[in-house]
């Protein structure tokens, strides 16, 4: 692989007040390519994604997207250069109808596009018969595929997915696969996903690393994850 | 049966007088939490700015000073937010103490500035007659503060229900995380939020101008009625805050006719935390899954 990386994340530290998470993190997302942060947990997944989002201000180490240091930006330009974050748990504005949800983000972007919505709600058409309907009233797979269409207005180049199936009815966890397969196989982008499930990350990802006591304890190809070492890291 | 009819309109008038003062606590309190104890001094300083504008303006002053007050206290609170409050979000107790110095600060650069007696500001002589209602007179300034208060409630609810800007400020307050992470800039949110929630302050200052003298210490007569007012209502609920200003003001009038203005507050004071013993939420909740 010859071509810079999309996101790179070097050295990357965090912590919450005292409490030191990540102590060093090395993770690079190939344009076009789909890359699985695994780890059982509490061992700083979400820290890793907070960071590279700037939700949480790192410590030390470098965040940098398509070519330029982003690690000192606030964390709505990093959405208008193109990282589009999906936080765990189907986040939501909910007293806001699932339109004003899409809408107040369309307004947040620099294109301001309309048809940014449609094609969110292309990729989500359980979404449109409830575009009327306050996002709180939603059930939580609703919610998750709302947050998705929310991050897809924006225009990302780079998804970033924190367990985008988690407490989510079993009937919408297909649709939501189908549907992160589908952005990056036919629309060509960039994830980051977080994932607990070791199946999911067979099918979808070309790699992967995993995470263990704030360090990354191993990274590979996706052949790598039938390993029977890598399955015993993630063994509950 | 007259005399106690006669308390519908003067309720009504205070309760006009709380929902204005109230108004903009909605914003810095309701909506972003913030307990700020220099809103009563924001108050003060719109109606010391219709004091100074009668110098130019003459008896028109309080007209002129509607718009010019709110910017004045607006931009005091925008001041107030950038320096000091912002690095206290998440920290109401440390909030509470830096805006109590301040309004602390404020009052006596009032002294200093102005002087320690009250001033008068002169209403414009089209508001100085009275009308008679229900067999009582009801000077045209209540009226015309009634329909100031009905004119900022409006345009609250059209700000906030349809503007773009009032969508960004309610996702703001719902979600601040998912708000950034959507690209919304939430620093700049606030900053808007606590102008116009400082400024409606100058506007109730202005009004408070026409229905008594102005001091340095205006603002802390009225502070605690107006946090009362927002806590009954349930925060940040805009119709909640109109319908328990009204409430408090019928409340208060009444209890003023059957016993004293002092005993009056002391009833109203206990009504309200008997009110809130019972819900603790305040008159309107937000509901739904993600809250429950």
């Amino acid at each position: 692989m010859t071509a810079e990386p999309l996101l790179k994340v070097e050295g990357l530290e965090a912590a919450y007040g005292r409490a030191r998470v990540l102590f060093g993190v090395d993770v690079a997302v190939e344009p076009g390519g789909l890359m699985c942060v695994m780890g059982r947990n509490g061992v700083g997944k979400t820290t890793l994604l907070n960071a590279v989002m700037g939700v949480l201000a790192p410590t030390a180490g470098t965040v940098t997207f398509d070519g330029e240091d982003v690690t000192g930006l606030p964390t709505h330009e990093r959405v208008r250069r193109g990282m589009g974050y999906v936080p765990q748990g189907h986040e939501t504005f909910p007293q806001l109808t699932v339109a004003e949800n899409l809408q107040v983000t369309l307004e947040a972007t620099r294109h301001r596009d309309r048809t940014a919505v449609d094609e969110a709600l292309e990729v989500f058409p359980r979404l449109t018969e409830l575009l009327g309907r306050k996002a709180g009233f939603l059930s939580g797979g609703q919610q998750q595929q709302l947050a998705i269409a929310r991050a897809l207005v924006t225009r990302p180049r780079m998804l970033i997915l924190d367990e985008p199936t988690e407490g989510v009815q079993p009937s919408i966890v297909a649709e939501i696969e189908a549907a992160i397969e589908r952005l990056h196989r036919e629309r060509g982008l960039a994830v980051l996903l977080v994932e607990q499930y070791l199946e999911l990350a067979l099918r979808l990802a070309d790699g992967f690393v995993i995470i263990e006591g704030g360090v990354v304890r191993r990274s590979g190809t996706a052949a790598d994850l039938r390993d029977e070492e890598v399955k015993r890291l993630l063994a509950v | 049966m007259t005399t106690l009819l006669n308390q519908l309109p003067i309720g009504l008038s205070i309760g006009a007088v709380l929902l204005l003062i109230a108004l903009g606590l909605t914003f810095t309190f309701g909506q972003m939490g913030v307990i700020n104890m220099a809103h009563g001094e924001f108050i003060m300083a719109g109606a010391y700015t219709a004091y100074l504008l009668q110098d130019w303006a003459g008896s028109q002053a309080v007209l002129v000073a509607l718009p010019v007050a709110f910017a004045v206290a607006g931009a005091l609170g925008w001041v107030l937010e950038r320096t000091a409050i912002r690095h206290f979000y998440g920290r109401p107790l440390d909030t509470l103490l830096l805006t109590w110095g301040v309004s602390l600060v404020l009052q006596q650069a009032a002294r200093d500035i102005f002087g320690a007696p009250n001033v008068q500001v002169v209403a414009p002589s089209w508001l100085t007659g009275r009308v008679e209602v229900l067999g009582g007179a009801l000077p045209y300034a209540r009226l015309f503060i009634m329909a100031l208060a009905l004119a900022c409630v409006a345009g609250v609810w059209l700000y906030l229900d349809r503007s773009r800007q009032g969508r960004r400020m309610r996702a703001v307050v719902q979600n601040r995380e998912l708000a950034a992470v959507s690209g919304v800039a939430t620093g700049r949110v606030d900053q808007l939020t606590f102008f116009i929630g400082s400024g409606l302050a100058g506007v109730a200052g202005v009004a408070l101008t026409l229905i008594g003298p102005v001091g340095p210490s205006l603002g802390t007569y009225y502070i605690v009625d107006a946090f009362l007012v927002v806590v009954a209502g349930g925060l940040g609920q805009l119709r909640g805050a109109v319908i328990a200003a009204v409430a408090l003001g019928m409340l208060n009038s009444f209890a003023e006719f059957w016993t004293d203005a002092s005993l009056a507050k002391v009833i109203v004071f206990a009504v309200v935390i008997g009110f809130l013993q019972v819900r603790p939420q305040g008159l309107f909740v937000l509901r739904s899954r993600a809250l429950t």
